[in-house]
């Protein structure tokens, strides 16, 4: 057999392997989208969801799936930044305690989302008596993307070249001004982008949820904007049922007769969510590049 | 001595480390006011070493230990009380690839200068202009100072790097092969600019390309295996070398 040959052979397979992902997938989501978006309607999204009757909608699971997601990033994004900038640009390569730190974080990344969600029950919901609520959610999902955000966050920061490090210290700058006005402007493109995917991640996690933020929502009150009062949505000592620990919780153990259609609505409009996470992440990326590199000074 | 006061940088005896590997042996050069110096040698022959340890570039490597003096201004680099920022400031360095950073070239060439004190905006502009004139690059990138740097061809990207260096008013720019990455059609126009330089600041080249080096410098220090064979003037090096090393080298026997 000649080379010519084993080649079409090999792109063959190539082609025909891709074209297997992409039936699947799309398998997948015309199922998905093709099951629920019927079910999705102004009046879904923007009523709270019933426990016996039918009719009931997702508007707090919703709302509570991006209270969470923002306060989780609120919390994790500085932490998951100044490692990441300390592993890649201060830390010394071959300490010992750097590779111990490496290897924790890897442990982290792979952790069961599940078990992530246990520890955060025993810890933060039973020890420190936080209760079911959206700070504790928050905070097991800071443990769930911390590793994962670090690691992004990292390689970002070394697919910028070292000459322009070099070029930094040798216009006189110090490490640290090198790293926030050179090294961190240049990856912030590829920041952002993978701070939205790690959100879209976060946005459908539900098995770290399910014993930490609670798996009922009281019903919100959009005329109470007191973080102090229980109904209200930026209260963060309250249970919060998210989208994805709803379409568990209903396919469960849901009560009321459209069961099957809150659970295919929910699951279409995680998806969708989801995938606007991915385009926006493109998008801003993009942007924030063009931008930052036309220049500000004329 | 009356020759040595129109030296602006003096070495003696530097002799450098890599761990327990000696990579520069005994150097002692000087360097004038103004005009090129060449640094010429194979590779691994110390010459970019030596150079770098000119702006204390290898203060960022581990395990590098730098021995002898530095005198600047007759005050030795090395000393503690000697503000490195300050230092790399007036000593200034280009890469042997360009290395804009990923902002608009009006923003790279300003990059030195928003570091120091407040200066005005027409200030500024008067500076950049003034540095990318001096790199010979003003006339190309003028209509499009707010454009990305990295959208500029090597050889103007390599010019607006030395452009940003110079912005800094430095005293000495250090190059770094500055025009192996690039076609000859560009290594000329770098060339050209550096040739304008001359007359200003001192310069200190270390290149690859012997023909640049007898183009441009007036004076050639020629390295090898660490060591500085022999300095002279660029037509006694090339043409009538005391040494048989450098007479091999410079003939083209190895290298």
């Amino acid at each position: 057999m000649n080379t010519k040959v084993t080649n079409k052979i090999a792109i063959g397979i190539i082609y025909f392997i891709s074209a297997l992902v992409i039936l699947i997938l799309a398998a997948l989501l015309i199922s998905i989208l093709g099951q629920g978006l019927p079910h999705v309607s102004w009046h879904f999204l923007i009523s709270h969801s019933s426990s016996f009757e039918s009719g009931g909608g997702i508007s707090d699971q919703l709302f509570n799936s991006f209270y969470l997601l923002i306060v989780s990033m609120i919390i994790s994004l500085p932490i998951a930044l100044g490692s990441a900038i300390y592993l890649n640009e201060f830390a010394d390569p071959k300490s010992e305690f750097i590779a111990v730190f490496r290897s924790a974080i890897e442990v982290l990344s792979s952790l069961p989302s599940v078990v992530v969600g246990l520890f955060g029950f025993l810890l933060f919901v039973l020890k420190f008596h936080m209760g079911f609520s959206v700070l504790s959610g928050a905070i097991a999902l800071t443990f769930f993307n911390l590793p994962l955000l670090t690691r992004s966050i990292e390689n970002s920061l070394a697919a910028i070249p070292n000459l322009q490090r070099e070029a930094g210290l040798a216009l006189g700058l110090s490490k640290w001004e090198t790293t926030e006005k050179v090294i961190f402007p240049a990856a912030v493109p590829s920041i952002v982008t993978g701070v939205v995917l790690a959100a879209g991640r976060v946005f459908g996690e539900a098995a770290a949820l399910l014993f930490t933020s609670g798996q009922s929502a009281p019903q919100l009150n959009w005329y109470n904007w007191n973080p102090l009062n229980s109904n209200s949505p930026l209260n963060l000592m309250r249970p919060a049922e998210t989208l994805a620990v709803h379409i568990w919780k209903v396919n469960s153990e849901g009560t009321m007769p459209d069961a099957v259609e809150v659970s295919a609505g929910s699951s279409a409009v995680l998806i969708v969510m989801v995938f606007i996470f991915n385009l926006s992440a493109r998008f801003f990326g993009n942007m924030l590049y063009k931008k930052m590199t036309s220049g500000t000074g004329k | 001595m009356a020759e040595k006061e129109n030296y602006l940088l003096t070495t003696k005896n530097v002799n450098l480390f890599y761990g327990k590997k000696q990579a520069l042996f005994d150097i002692n050069l000087s360097f004038p006011k103004n005009g090129i110096t060449a640094l010429i040698g194979p590779s691994g022959s110390g010459k970019t070493t030596y150079l770098r340890s000119l702006n204390r570039m290898h203060d960022l490597t581990p395990g590098v230990k730098v021995e002898g003096k530095f005198l600047f201004h007759n005050n030795d680099i090395y000393s503690d009380n000697f503000d490195l920022v300050d230092l790399r400031k007036r000593i200034g360095m280009v890469f042997q690839q360009p290395t804009p950073f990923p902002f608009s070239v009006y923003d790279n060439v300003a990059f030195g200068l928003r570091l120091g004190k407040k200066i005005s905006k027409h200030q500024l502009d008067e500076d950049v202009e003034k540095a990318l004139r001096q790199a010979g690059v003003w006339n190309e990138v003028k209509d499009r100072l707010g454009a990305n740097a990295l959208g500029l061809s090597g050889g103007q990207q390599q010019r607006v790097s030395v452009a940003r260096v110079l912005a800094t008013k430095p005293d000495i720019l250090l190059l770094d092969e500055p025009t192996s990455a690039l076609d000859p059609i560009s290594s000329r126009v770098v060339e050209d600019s550096l040739l304008d330089l001359k007359k200003e600041y001192c310069l200190i080249i270390v290149t690859h390309n012997m023909q640049q080096a007898a183009r441009i410098s007036q004076t050639t220090a020629f390295f090898n295996d660490g060591r500085l064979i022999e300095v002279g003037k660029t037509r006694e090096i090339f043409l009538n070398p005391k040494e048989e090393e450098t007479q091999d080298y410079v003939s083209g026997k190895f290298g």
